[in-house]
């Protein structure tokens, strides 16, 4: 078996430890490929074509989620709602969920712009739901 | 508690006592308008769907078992959701959070859980019965019952539990029983939330080796990631992280200076865009066993997911 980790040099020796180590009942038979330190963990792009349209890829967590805020804002003064394609995005943590909530609610006190979610994948929309719960209704997020 | 709220523990000795006992309360508070929850472990669940009757039919049923396997969800998934959805109205919850059976840790945290029910529901319309099997707990077990609920009741009636102590230090105390890391833990520091992502791959990589599918291994990574991320936030900007296999369960335990003043967080609703509360409720909702204690240094909690779901 192979397993791929691209997992954060700083951590060799805990990788090392978890597929070699002590425990009696780990694997014998994984090879871990050498680390990788992570790319860039989120990537935000326009949409060629579609002015009130971002993209985002990758991943959404604690480490960048301020970026989202301030990008969408720069699209609210001119657009009425606003998709945003995360067929790309892999991951989305509380504190990425939380920055859409930030942003719907900053938008909708300035304008009436709202938030289109396109492109959702099962993952990501798992943890919206654990997030948002109820509450999607009152966001102005639309989850399509 | 204080007015208007109730937290009684409802001792019963047989099955038919159980049903009996707890029967009467049912009838009782919907004869008296209030909305009414029953979360019980799946043979009492039907036992007494059986002996309800019509009256069933207006009770909102749970299967604690499921629902409520990490104690640290009961509050804010079963109980609190419950209360919210009747909002302003008087609501009765039979909530049985500790059965024979149940483990050491899970105890631990049904303890903790029930003597902050006490804090959850002060001065509002709000009463909960918890039912205990007498002859079946251990003696230590019914004492906690008596630290954690103001009232008993029994087949003779009920009275003032005198043992009933501080809800703040018992859920303190109960919370400390957590397991020592083994020698051959995996332990590593995360420093900055750049490394979060390499964390919870490896996280997610160690759930799947230990045995749990996929989709579970991805919640667990996620509630570690959620945890480390309170910790680098509010503790002093580097998280300990360690995590061993225990009793068919990875473990991942998460040591930081973050002071944990609130021991009511994970347990009650945040809303979505509250800077905190919303990560410690996902981690309560997703691992079958969640235990938060405080040390003198900090917080400490300990997650697990065991390989086959209970």
């Amino acid at each position: 078996m192979r397993l791929e980790l691209p997992f954060p040099r700083a951590q060799t020796e805990a990788v090392q430890h978890l597929v070699f180590g002590l425990d009696a009942s780990g694997p014998g038979d994984v090879a871990v490929v050498p680390a990788v330190d992570p790319p860039p963990h989120l990537d935000i792009s326009p949409v060629p074509g579609r002015p009130c349209s971002m993209r985002l890829a990758r991943e959404l967590d604690a480490c960048c989620a301020h970026l989202v805020p301030a990008a969408l804002e720069q699209l609210s003064a001119s657009c009425g709602t606003i998709e945003l394609d995360l067929t790309r995005l892999e991951f989305i943590d509380v504190a990425g969920a939380r920055s859409l909530v930030t942003a719907a609610h900053a938008m909708g006190e300035s304008t009436s712009a709202s938030i289109v979610v396109t492109g959702v994948n099962p993952s990501v929309r798992d943890v919206l739901a654990l997030f948002l719960g109820d509450d999607l209704a009152v966001t102005r997020i639309e989850l399509l | 508690m204080t007015a208007g709220s109730q937290h009684v523990a409802l001792m019963y000795r047989s099955a038919g006592e159980f049903v009996t006992l707890t029967a009467r309360e049912i009838h009782g508070a919907l004869a008296g308008g209030r909305h009414v929850l029953a979360a019980l472990p799946t043979p009492h669940l039907t036992m007494l769907q059986d002996a309800l009757n019509g009256d069933g039919n207006q009770v909102r049923w749970v299967d604690m078992s499921t629902e409520g396997r990490n104690p640290g969800r009961i509050l804010p998934a079963v109980l609190t959701a419950f209360e919210t959805a009747h909002a302003g109205g008087a609501v009765t919850m039979v909530g049985e959070p500790i059965w024979p059976g149940r483990t050491t840790h899970e105890y631990a945290a049904a303890v903790a859980h029930e003597a902050l029910i006490n804090l959850a529901f002060a001065g509002r319309p709000v009463s909960v019965i918890c039912p205990y099997d007498a002859d079946g707990l251990s003696p230590r077990a019914i004492q906690d019952a008596e630290r954690t609920h103001p009232e008993i009741l029994d087949r003779h009636g009920t009275h003032s539990s005198l043992d009933y102590g501080d809800p703040a230090a018992v859920a303190a105390e109960a919370s400390l029983e957590l397991s020592r890391p083994p020698a051959h833990a995996v332990g590593t520091q995360v420093h900055a939330l750049e490394e979060l992502s390499g964390t919870r791959r490896l996280l997610s990589a160690e759930a799947r080796l230990a045995g749990v599918d996929e989709f579970r291994a991805e919640r667990f990574a996620l509630a570690c990631h959620e945890a480390i991320t309170n910790a680098l936030r509010h503790g002093g900007g580097r998280a300990h992280v360690s995590w061993w296999r225990e009793d068919g369960s990875l473990v991942c335990e998460v040591r930081s200076t973050a002071p944990f003043a609130d021991m009511l967080a994970g347990r009650r609703a945040a809303e979505p865009s509250a800077e905190g509360g919303r990560g410690l409720l996902l981690i309560n909702e997703v691992c079958d066993l969640v235990q938060l204690s405080a040390t003198p240094d900090g917080a400490t909690i300990q997650m697990r997911m065991a390989a086959v779901p209970g």
